[in-house]
């Protein structure tokens, strides 16, 4: 039987959803896992002709194809099988290197990031660069973290907009300490999620050259930018406190201390202010 | 129409009755600054999330709230940030805000229960807490920064066996040999998510990127919408993370685990779907101490036979125990949240409490996820040697979204 059709019976023994296009009747557990095991068995040219089944979402051609390949991922996972589980991930990035539809790729995608690692890294970078991917390639790489700040920081001198602000918001959200003078960099962007963003990843980083840049930020005017530039203050003096950077810490919080006098601003006088009194 | 009629039926009420007489002629927090809280005043008050259980939650906040602001992404043609906003953020930044109540679709409640207390807010929140594990710690850490007061919208904890927590909680029992099954009321079918579907275009009045928030953005249709959003792992956990957060509540509570998970987590459950939450059977969780939890949905598959139900009782000290546990004091009253936010003392369901019930439930779905048996560490807060189960504790979210 040639392959094509024989993974087609394979698949054939997914579940069928139901009347309200769901799988909650008729899910035979041992018959879906014993057809995994099967298309399991036909390693990666199975996982291939997998990903060539994928449609539109939600189209009938689409159901089985999708649960299948997201299945046999994690029943991969269960058998402990590390070469397979690197070869199901290398097909996905083989795959989302080719010419494909964007809805399969954001899929392909989304399956990496549950299941690829590093050898998954180049081929999410390279959709770095494609605005309708940008964020399924960001989210997959920020889960897999193995390679993923160096692609954004080669990503971004090139980005702008949309693809800018998900860069630095995978790079802050890794916490690279590679990355500090790089964030520093973008904290004055005319993006306000792009400052916001650095912002937070200097502050996770406990970076204490970023204190003066920070507490600069921090004197934006009222609204949501100086909230969120006073949380990263507060969260930078703690990983500065806990770092034993007390002398920087202790500079934070009594700025913090001095300069939020305003009845709206007490609960953050006042964090400061326990901070301050934690350093003893 | 259910949703603004709530607001106006609150300002009507507090108008007509002593209480908003006397609300009106007290200072509101915001001019004696927030933190600053006096014992009888009245608070300025936002709902964000306004369908659904919106009016509840907002009620719950109690009878001195006056509704200044109501939030929802359905507001995209009539929003005049004043009244009517769909963008959270800009509720946050009014000062004249005190209390915020928050019941959209749970892909929301960290981060805005978080974005809430940075901005000064005390935050009473619908159930589930979270929509993983990992948000649940950001959401303390607020409580614990900003000291806000917090507390999540389901109340079991309020009615749960004080006897049986004041055991727990006095360390007496070394072992815990209780089974505790919780079979049913989880709503499984009717909260699964639909995988055969048609793409439709996004209403006017919606606005689908908002609502998406940290989720992907994927191709509008009507079911990842309003109430059936549950059965979508991108902005809930099925009929198991709508329902358990009320089952859990009390059992949280009375076997004193508002500060620790379990170590184990077992599944018997189908391969689960990629998007759609679908059945499952049952989920077994033991703690280090030796309890057992046990949640059935009573839906899919063979009953669960491991164990039978037993419950813990003072009959398992011995004589020397009994007389230790009759001299403890009994446990402190839980406090709700108008109280709490009047007293500035910590709320019954508060941030650890709220977060280590909904870990139970986190812990179970990433268990029907995967398919496999866990093993979870309470206090770093991981799943141990499983790297891509944690990509389920931990899940990153779409820019630029973040606790």
């Amino acid at each position: 039987m040639a392959v094509a059709e024989s993974l087609s019976a394979l698949v054939e023994r997914m579940p069928d959803a139901d009347g309200r296009g769901m799988f909650t009747e008729n899910i035979d557990k041992p018959r879906i896992e014993d057809a995994l095991a099967e298309i399991y068995g036909g390693g990666r040219e199975y996982v291939r002709g997998l990903v060539e089944m994928l449609g539109v979402p939600g189209s009938e051609a689409d159901v089985k194809p999708r649960y299948a390949l997201h299945a046999l991922g994690n029943h991969i996972l269960q058998q402990g099988d590390e070469p397979a589980r690197r070869g199901y991930a290398e097909t996905l990035a083989e795959a989302l290197a080719e010419e494909r539809p964007a809805h399969v790729k954001a899929f392909l995608c989304e399956e990496l990031q549950w299941f690829g690692r590093g050898e998954a890294a180049g081929a999410l970078a390279a959709v770095l660069a494609e605005e309708a991917l940008v964020e399924a390639a960001t989210m997959a790489l920020m889960a897999i973290g193995d390679g993923a700040a160096a692609a954004f920081r080669e990503a971004l001198p090139a980005a702008e907009g949309k693809r800018r602000r998900n860069l630095v918001h995978g790079l802050a959200a890794l916490a690279d300490a590679e990355s500090a003078p790089l964030l520093r960099e973008v904290l004055n962007d005319e993006d306000r999620e792009v400052r916001l963003a650095a912002g937070w990843g200097l502050a996770q980083l406990g970076d204490a050259a970023a204190v003066p840049l920070l507490l600069e930020a921090a004197d934006a005017g009222p609204g949501w930018e100086r909230i969120q530039a006073d949380k990263h203050c507060l969260v930078l003096a703690e990983k500065l406190a806990a770092a034993g950077r007390r002398d920087e810490a202790r500079t934070v919080y009594a700025r913090l201390a001095e300069t939020r006098t305003g009845n709206a601003e007490v609960y953050v006088r006042e964090a400061a202010e326990r901070g301050l009194a934690s350093l003893g | 129409m259910r949703r603004s009629k709530a607001g106006i039926n609150r300002r009507r009420f507090l108008a007509g009755s002593a209480a908003g007489v006397a609300a009106a002629t007290l200072v509101p927090r915001h001019v004696l600054g927030q933190g600053q809280t006096p014992p009888s005043e009245s608070l300025g008050g936002a709902l964000i999330g306004c369908g659904g259980r919106g009016p509840g939650t907002f009620r719950d906040l109690g009878p001195d709230v006056r509704m200044l602001a109501q939030c929802d992404v359905r507001f995209a043609d009539r929003a005049d940030n004043e009244t009517y906003y769909t963008d959270y953020r800009r509720v946050l930044e009014r000062t004249d805000v005190d209390v915020v109540a928050i019941a959209t679709p749970p892909g929301w409640h960290a981060l805005m229960s978080v974005a809430a207390m940075e901005a000064g807010k005390d935050v009473l929140c619908e159930k589930p807490t979270t929509r993983f594990i990992s948000e649940g710690r950001a959401v303390v850490e607020a409580e614990r920064r900003y000291r806000r007061i917090f507390q999540i919208c389901t109340y079991g904890r309020f009615g749960a066996n004080r006897g049986i927590h004041k055991l727990m909680a006095s360390g007496l029992l070394e072992e815990c040999p209780a089974v505790v099954v919780r079979r049913g009321g989880f709503k499984v079918a009717e909260w699964s998510g639909r995988v055969r579907y048609e793409i439709e275009s996004v209403p006017e009045w919606l606005d689908w990127d908002l609502y998406c928030g940290p989720a992907p953005e994927r191709p509008f249709h009507r079911h990842r919408f309003g109430g059936s959003h549950r059965g979508y792992w991108d902005y809930d956990g099925g009929g198991l993370a709508d329902m358990a957060q009320h089952h859990l509540d009390g059992f949280n509570y009375e076997y004193a685990k508002d500060f620790t998970s379990p170590v184990e987590v077992e599944p018997f459950a189908p391969p689960a779907h990629p998007e759609a939450c679908g059945m499952w059977g049952w989920v077994e969780l033991r703690y280090a101490d030796g309890l057992t939890l046990v949640l059935e949905s009573g839906e899919w598959g063979e009953r669960y036979d491991r164990r039978q139900p037993r419950q813990v009782s003072e009959a398992d000290l011995d004589e020397a125990g009994r007389r230790k546990l009759a001299e403890l004091p009994d446990p402190e009253p839980l406090l709700r949240f108008p109280e709490a936010v009047r007293t500035r003392h910590r709320a019954g369901g508060h941030a650890e409490a709220a977060h280590r019930t909904a870990t139970l439930f986190h812990l179970a779905n990433v268990a029907i996820r995967t398919g496999r048996k866990l093993r979870y560490d309470p206090e770093k807060e991981v799943i141990v040697g499983d790297e891509e189960a944690n990509r389920l504790v931990h899940q990153p979210m779409r820019a630029p979204w973040r606790v």
